[in-house]
């Protein structure tokens, strides 16, 4: 067996030292303003590649980063267990539960966002394969499906943190986009690994539909016998041996094992640790604080030297095509954002919103150039069109941030007092019971809602049949949640002689807040209903109310005190 | 309890005619006193409906005490949950009991199936009793799954109104999330800063569990609020079981069912799959109107 000379073993670790700091220095640059680590470890590569030092010091260059022999093996060999751990992470966090717990709308969102981009791409290529840089010698149907997928896949790691960084994660139009980027994620590589299937059948001797036929076995078996094993054996594995060592050994082993199977049977490698990442993501055993390990243990260590030795892989300089790159860019964006838009509005979405989906969807960051460069290494692309490719997953990556916080110009929390006003303000009900003061108020709501009142009535009813209106302390909260609401609506009315009450403290009712808030907010009604609830359990507060010979008294009473209560934390 | 109005007026129980059957009507008919007015006891059977109408009665008049009454129906039909939902939907049932529905052998597998398509279709609450658990009543420990959502209102209304009527030693207000994505997101930052990150996220999620809590009515109530990270349905399932819950209660869910939801569960497919505990799946829709 060969093995590696000292000098090229001091080579390989020169040269992996180097990438790796690099990488981190200017990863770290690039986080500090703000931008997805990616494009500083990018950058780094194409510093060191032969775009710039290859052309400053060519002797320097070969000597650290020979593209052939030994040295380029291993440094390859490594760039292989890279991808195949990148791959493992992002399937990690697949949370496709997440599909089935927001329906439809998710649904929608996931699959119009891979279809249309889908759509595009491949027919852009099979049009076009000349000009966007169809390899020689590539299958014209393999070519496209290949483009195809790069256009349909988005990139989660970038799209999790870009809504981090804005606060939307957490929010339902964060989640939306989340959803749409796994399921999209999920059926490229599927579909990618049937195209890297059908671009080795002079190895496998296998056919497109004997590869589907493997994939759903292969499926089946994830499914059927992975996923219940790694229930069984995590809570073992985190919980008698040495942690994190052991979980980390065990998910690495079950990593490289389904990786070597599924590269054995004719799927690629990369496709067996993404199956492998989503049965250990989908565990509920997996402790959070083992996933962050092995985030950090990827990230920081393989992610670093994996994009940066993309840049060696690409001369940019030497191939760049401007026409080219602007083409695939606006093919791109074009087909994901009027995917992520068209679902998102079929899910009943505002305009802005569905366009921040679109957007947000679009960033391609690793998989995209993951996808490349496995394309180039099976001579489906040419340079030009990897390079090409790689700057459309950094653009992309880049400008999904601002564009999305530009669109989604962050709302201050709702306060009460800016819902009031004085054609919602009833200094004195002429209703005798709760009821009836409830039916005056939403006579109000109606009006300034353009609603039904009978729709108004019926969300209201449902919601007393759970526990009727009132809180305690002479307040009453008629509250309800109105699909396609704009914005919230707030109805106030007093009653000095109190409305009886027969639930709770039965404290006659001298306050009626009916509130109505948009189905598609799950959050701003709970806000409101707090605020509500924390400003009048004080006594003296209610008293002012009742005081208040006005609206603008009214409003200045409540206004006083807004001043010292937290705003509902911002929202999308 | 006198002078309120009963939670759950029209009681329909499923009854396989097994051996776990006597226990299911005797419990029925305790629950029926306690929160409901009428109780309907329903059969599904392949076999001759006319024997097994006799049985049943047999069991309902050995069950229940003396002068107690319950409707019984026999319906010939292999789809023991498809007939319990049609029953609900034509006598306006308000809460549907069942227990195991089928052969003794195959409790384990089917209660599960069974269990998901009435907590699915069913057009009324639905209270689960595992075959192991004789007793549902009392409700000692309580536990409610609550979010921001309409039907999780739903739920805790439900639960504190069984809390009045039956004072259990706790009642447990769980809130469970989680952020799809997070690890990802805070894994290109340092650790302290995910600390910090997670941290802020906590508070942000036991403030809105507060938020909600202050705005029903728990008055007098033993409640207890606890916010937990994690997978829904499983963090509140894991929950209930350690904490020896006799009574889970969560929403209905609603639609789906098919083989999405039972490859990539969520929520209450993920409580149905271990039923050590009462479950009530509750359902909006159904719920008695109360004055308020």
């Amino acid at each position: 067996m060969g093995s590696l000379t000292s000098p090229e073993i001091v080579r390989l670790f020169a040269g992996l030292a180097i990438l790796l700091g690099a990488a981190m220095t200017l990863g770290e640059l690039a986080r500090r303003v703000r931008q997805p680590a990616i494009v500083g470890e990018t950058l780094a590569g194409i510093l060191l590649g032969p775009s710039v030092l290859g052309i400053i010091s060519p002797s320097v260059f070969r000597t650290l980063f020979p593209q052939e022999g030994p040295g380029a093996l291993a440094l390859e060999t490594f760039v292989t267990i890279a991808v195949v751990l990148l791959l493992f992470v992002a399937g990690l966090e697949m949370d496709l539960s997440a599909v089935s717990r927001y329906g439809r709308k998710a649904m929608v969102i996931s699959l119009l966002g891979i279809v249309v981009p889908f759509s595009i791409g491949g027919a852009a290529a099979y049009v076009w394969p000349d000009a966007l840089g169809m390899g020689t010698g590539a299958d014209p149907l393999t070519f496209a499906l290949f483009f195809a997928t790069a256009l349909a896949i988005s990139a989660l790691p970038v799209i999790a943190k870009t809504l981090m960084d804005l606060n939307l994660l957490r929010t339902d139009l964060g989640v939306l986009v989340m959803t749409g980027a796994m399921v999209n994620d999920l059926l490229g590589w599927l579909v990618f690994s049937v195209i890297l299937s059908m671009m080795g059948t002079a190895t496998h001797g296998h056919g497109p539909w004997f590869t589907v036929g493997l994939l759903l076995l292969v499926l089946v078996v994830v499914f059927a016998v992975i996923r219940p094993f790694v229930n069984r054996a995590l809570p073992w594995v985190q919980g008698r041996l040495v942690w994190p060592g052991g979980v980390l050994s065990f998910v690495l082993v079950l990593v490289f094992a389904f990786s070597a199977l599924t590269e054995m049977i004719g799927i690629h490698a990369t496709l067996g640790a993404f199956l492998v990442g989503i049965a250990v993501g989908d565990s509920p055993h997996l402790r959070e604080r083992t996933r962050e390990i092995l985030h950090y243990f990827v990230m920081h260590v393989f992610a670093p030297i994996f994009f940066a030795a993309i840049g060696l892989y690409a001369d940019i300089a030497g191939h760049f095509n401007l026409r080219l790159v602007a083409f695939v860019l606006v093919l791109a964006t074009l087909g994901k954002v009027a995917g992520g838009y068209a679902g998102a509005r079929l899910g009943r979405l505002h305009g802005r919103e569905a366009l921040a989906i679109g957007f947000g969807l679009n960033a391609r960051g690793a998989m995209g150039i993951i996808l490349a460069i496995l394309a180039l290494q099976y001579r489906v692309i040419e340079q030009e069109t990897f390079v090409a490719l790689v700057i459309m997953s950094l653009v992309t990556s880049v400008l999904s941030g601002p564009i999305m916080d530009l669109l989604m110009a962050r709302r201050r929390g709702v306060r009460i007092t800016d819902l009031l006003s004085p054609q919602t303000f009833v200094p004195e009900l002429a209703a005798t019971t709760l009821r009836d003061a409830i039916r005056e108020l939403q006579r109000i709501a109606a009006e300034r809602t353009s609603r039904p009142i009978a729709e108004i009535e019926e969300a209201i009813r449902r919601h007393e049949a759970l526990g009727g209106a009132t809180i305690g302390n002479g307040i009453a909260i008629p509250h309800a949640r109105l699909a396609n609401l704009r914005s919230p609506v707030l109805v106030v009315g007093r009653s000095i002689a109190g409305l009886p009450c027969s639930t709770g403290d039965r404290t006659p009712i001298h306050l009626v807040f009916l509130l109505l808030t948009p189905r598609e907010d799950s959050l701003v009604q709970l806000e409101l209903l707090a605020e509500i609830a924390a400003r009048f359990e004080d006594e003296e507060m209610r008293r002012a109310a009742m005081r208040a010979n006005s609206f603008s008294e009214f409003l200045a009473e409540l206004s006083v005190t807004a001043a010292t209560m937290p705003r509902g934390h911002e929202r999308a | 309890m006198s002078g309120m109005p009963p939670l759950f007026p029209t009681v329909l129980v499923g009854a396989a005619l097994s051996p776990h059957t006597d226990a299911l009507l005797h419990e029925a008919w305790r629950l029926t006193e306690k929160l409901g007015e009428r109780l309907i006891v329903a059969h599904a059977t392949t076999g001759n409906a006319e024997e097994a109408r006799q049985e049943l009665e047999g069991r309902v008049s050995r069950n229940l005490p003396f002068g107690a009454k319950a409707e019984v129906v026999v319906v010939e039909s292999g789809r023991a949950a498809g007939v319990l939902t049609e029953i609900a939907a034509e006598r306006k049932v308000d809460l549907i009991l069942a227990g195991a529905l089928a052969q003794e052998r195959l409790i384990t597998r089917l209660i599960g199936s069974v269990a998901r398509r009435l907590a699915r279709e069913a057009p009324c609450s639905v209270l689960l009793l595992p075959s192991e658990k004789d007793r549902a009543l009392p409700f000692r420990i309580i536990v409610v799954s609550v979010d921001a959502s309409d039907e999780a209102e739903a739920a805790l209304a439900v639960a504190t109104s069984l809390a009045r009527r039956d004072p259990p030693e706790k009642l447990v207000a769980m809130w469970e999330y989680q952020v799809p994505g997070l690890a990802m997101a805070l894994a290109g930052g340092s650790d302290a800063e995910s600390r910090a990150q997670r941290d802020e996220v906590q508070h942000e999620e036991e403030a809105q569990l507060a938020s909600l809590l202050r705005t029903a009515d728990l008055t007098n109530l033993p409640v207890e609020a606890v916010c937990r990270y994690g997978e829904p349905g499983w963090v509140v399932s894991e929950y209930a079981r350690t904490a020896g819950a006799d009574l889970l209660v969560v929403p209905a869910p609603s639609g789906g069912g098919g083989i999405v939801d039972r490859l990539f569960a969520a929520g209450t497919d993920v409580v149905l799959r271990r039923l050590s505990y009462s479950v009530l799946l509750v359902r909006q829709a159904g719920l008695a109107a109360r004055e308020g």
